[in-house]
């Protein structure tokens, strides 16, 4: 579970295009390729700089026609994969 | 001897009747290709990419059995290390494709595997895997007069334009067969293996052409031919698939470069996965179907 107030950036190894707006990253390691697209890649815009979910939340919410709650449910389990595929880590 | 070859002039101390012969000039060339002993074609920090091919950043070796050695280093050299058994066409076959290819990825340009066929003063890119149909869909453009501008290599630039490759077409029997050519007339382009090199009609155009349209071949158990038009991210993973040898990319460090340059091109470009019949290829109908969408997508 991700802790709401819990920093992340994006993992230095980790480089990223756009791609008519949505995001394909890869690791500059060598491994896959991520495509990150919709509400996800405005999210991965955001962590350029170290974010929490609530960070995020509070932009998301400004941004698009979204409640916070349901918001907030759906940013938990994308930071989730985000961190399990190594492309964020804490900051 | 000097020759033009990818747009670029190739000083070479290999003879290369198939290429276009480049007249004295002062310019220094671009690209040198020395016949070396074996020895001289060494990479001793390479890395393994598969059983004949090591790469490290700048430089790949490419140990073909019974051809030779190639070691083609910072898009600026060839060495290579002939097979004194080896006849001339696969030693061009190879300098041709896998060495020229990697030289081209090395000279920071996208290398698509595919053909291109000029449609005005723009270009398309047919890509596919073996057997899709690229060849037989190029010639068949061809015999409508439409001029094969890359077969096989593709090389697009930075800004989008892609660079005119070779005037040949590898062929299949079948194919062939399909077309009406007669094979016997042709040279092969591989001893022992049924393809064969079909003079291209048409100049080769000395500049590069804006490419607009990459249709993506699939073979399917169906009837009909249907036209998908790909989107964002679902863009990428096709043009990665039908880069050439996108295997190579790694050991060469050459990712970064290769999934920008795919971005810089997505903007320009109308990527259409195309699903032909299996069986039955319906050749005029798929060239039919492929003029009209982009007659209606200029």
């Amino acid at each position: 579970m991700i802790a709401p107030d819990q920093k992340f950036t994006r993992s230095p190894a980790i480089v990223s295009v756009d791609m008519e707006g949505d995001t394909i990253a890869m690791s500059i390691e060598g491994g896959n390729y991520y495509g990150i697209g919709g509400v996800g890649a405005r999210s991965w815009d955001l962590l350029e700089t170290p974010r929490s979910l609530n960070d995020l939340t509070a932009v998301l919410c400004q941004e698009f026609e979204v409640k916070e709650a349901q918001c907030a449910s759906d940013l938990g389990p994308f930071l989730e994969r985000l961190l399990e595929n190594g492309l964020i880590h804490p900051a | 001897m000097r020759y033009l070859v990818y747009g670029l002039l190739l000083e070479s101390e290999l003879p290369l009747p198939e290429l276009t012969p480049a007249v004295e000039s002062g310019a220094g060339p671009d690209v040198r290709l020395r016949l070396v002993a074996p020895e001289y074609t060494d990479l001793p920090d390479g890395m393994k990419i598969d059983r004949w091919t090591q790469a490290r950043s700048g430089a790949l070796r490419l140990e073909v059995p019974k051809v030779g050695i190639f070691l083609v280093t910072d898009g600026r050299d060839i060495a290579l290390a002939p097979n004194p058994q080896a006849d001339h066409s696969s030693l061009r076959l190879f300098l041709l494709g896998s060495a020229f290819g990697a030289l081209l990825m090395q000279r920071g340009l996208l290398v698509l595997h595919g053909n291109a066929i000029r449609i005005g003063d723009r270009c398309m890119a047919c890509l596919g895997h073996s057997g899709a149909g690229k060849s037989t869909l190029a010639a068949g453009f061809m015999q409508r007069g439409h001029s094969v501008f890359a077969d096989d290599v593709v090389p697009v630039t930075g800004d989008g334009r892609a660079i005119p490759g070779l005037l040949r077409i590898k062929l299949w029997q079948d194919a062939a067969d399909r077309l009406g050519i007669d094979t016997r007339t042709l040279s092969r382009v591989e001893p022992a293996v049924e393809k064969f090199t079909l003079p291209l009609t048409g100049t080769p155009d000395s500049g590069a052409l804006p490419l607009r349209w990459v249709y993506l071949l699939h073979p399917v158990d169906d009837d009909g031919i249907t036209l998908t038009e790909l989107h964002g991210m679902a863009r990428f993973s096709p043009l990665h698939t039908n880069s050439y040898r996108p295997h190579f990319l790694e050991r060469l460090d050459l990712r970064q470069q290769h999934m920008a340059m795919c971005a810089a091109l997505a903007p320009q470009i109308r990527v259409v996965e195309v699903r032909r019949p299996r069986h039955g290829f319906k050749l005029d109908a798929l060239i039919d179907c492929l003029l009209a969408d982009m007659a209606a997508h200029p």
